[in-house]
């Protein structure tokens, strides 16, 4: 498997491994009569696994974004924007690396995650869309590879929550001040 | 170019391409858009060497791009690259100036079609009690796509009028990040390549073989 199918398949293998932590479930197994507190049961664990994806899926849009910026400089290196999308994607890189290194210190936090895929995802589309526009018309069958990364970057939209899911988390934590900017 | 809505549309106005998008849907819009265009034209007239055309319209002998949601659309991409060496003699020009703004009165239909539908979808769907017609969010996203809507009409009549390959592509993208906001009103049905929304995607797919492609609002 490559490309999308691929990476899909490796979110989920990541997230199953989340839930199958050892180090997560060895209080639980030492002492299985025990149940965990209320505050750590199901919900918890989904939500702890929601928001590592979301980071994961942001890096997704990112990896992607980041080759079609690579295609248009392959295909057309005077082609207007090469710098800017570049610049733009870096920091969409950034911010995936500061969230991920920040989800590993706060792993219960939502706001950061959500940030990184409310930005990273539209940012890669709008990049799709440079791309596709400035190799011309009939771009999208003159360049496969166009074609299939413009509707893959799509698709991130509906992977761990849509742009508007992440946008009331965002919005949610904000009131609580769970915001540090 | 001159004043497509007078002189080359004629007496078919704009209204009816959204009309027959709406009703009939891409394929047929497409057929309609391209009726006065016969073969040689079609390749004269694509502006970078690929034309999506109805698969009816397919001659044997053809070359055609395998596209699985286009062919499920009633859609064939046509390449009609010229080999290389030959010089090319196109002059889209007039023509496909008119082949834009008619595809683009078709792409309206098709937008406000699925627009109906996502409102029908949302409306069946409960989340936290209450249809997700009734969600704040997806409410504004249905009002901006009506106002949108709006303008889009005008925009294609006032363009019509002096039409310039910048205007027709800066409403052709315009129709496609409409497409993408109704699209999301789906959830992820919305990406299942035989979903009826499968339409607004493959319409960009035609309109960057007729049109190209705009790089931003």
């Amino acid at each position: 498997m490559t490309g999308l199918t691929a990476a899909a398949a490796d979110l989920r293998a990541r997230a199953m491994a989340v839930d199958a932590d050892p180090d997560d479930m060895a209080p639980h197994l030492d002492s299985p009569a025990q149940p965990l507190p209320r505050q750590r049961g199901g919900r918890w664990g989904a939500l702890r696994t929601f928001h590592h994806l979301r980071v994961q899926v942001a890096a997704l849009a990112v990896g992607t974004a980041l080759a079609l910026r690579d295609l248009v400089a392959a295909a057309r290196p005077d082609a207007p924007g090469l710098a800017r999308n570049g610049t733009r994607l870096e920091a969409a890189r950034q911010l995936v690396h500061d969230v991920a290194a920040h989800l590993d210190r706060e792993p219960d936090a939502a706001y950061f995650p959500s940030a990184a895929k409310l930005s990273a995802v539209p940012l890669a589309i709008e990049v799709s869309r440079w791309a596709t526009a400035v190799l011309g018309p009939g771009s999208l069958f003159e360049h496969p590879l166009l074609e299939k990364w413009t509707r893959d970057v799509r698709a991130f939209e509906f992977m761990e929550g849509t742009a508007n899911l992440q946008r009331l988390h965002l919005a949610q934590d904000y009131l609580k001040g769970r915001v540090d900017g | 170019m001159g004043s497509v809505m007078g002189r080359v549309i004629g007496s078919v106005d704009v209204t009816d391409y959204e009309k027959i998008g709406y009703t009939d849907g891409l394929s047929a819009g497409l057929t309609m858009v391209l009726a006065d265009l016969d073969d040689a034209d079609l390749a004269a007239t694509a502006p970078g060497g690929f034309a999506a055309v109805p698969a009816q319209r397919v001659d044997d002998g053809a070359t055609v791009v395998e596209h699985r949601m286009a062919t499920s659309e009633g859609v064939a991409i046509l390449d009609v690259r010229l080999p290389s060496g030959l010089v090319s003699m196109r002059h889209a020009g007039d023509r496909a100036g008119v082949v834009g703004l008619r595809l683009a009165a078709v792409r309206i239909g098709l937008t406000r079609k699925l627009l109906d539908q996502a409102v029908e979808h949302l409306t069946g769907r409960i989340g936290g009690g209450e249809p997700l017609i009734r969600k704040q969010l997806n409410l504004g996203a249905i009002a901006d796509t009506l106002a949108a809507l709006e303008l889009l009409r005008r925009y294609l009549e006032t363009a019509a009028r002096r039409p310039s390959r910048e205007s027709i592509v800066d409403i052709h993208d315009r129709i496609s990040r409409l497409d993408w906001e109704v699209a999301k009103l789906f959830g992820a049905s919305g990406y299942l390549a035989d979903h009826p929304v499968r339409a607004l995607f493959v319409a960009e797919l035609v309109a960057n073989t007729w049109v190209g492609a705009g790089d931003g609002p």
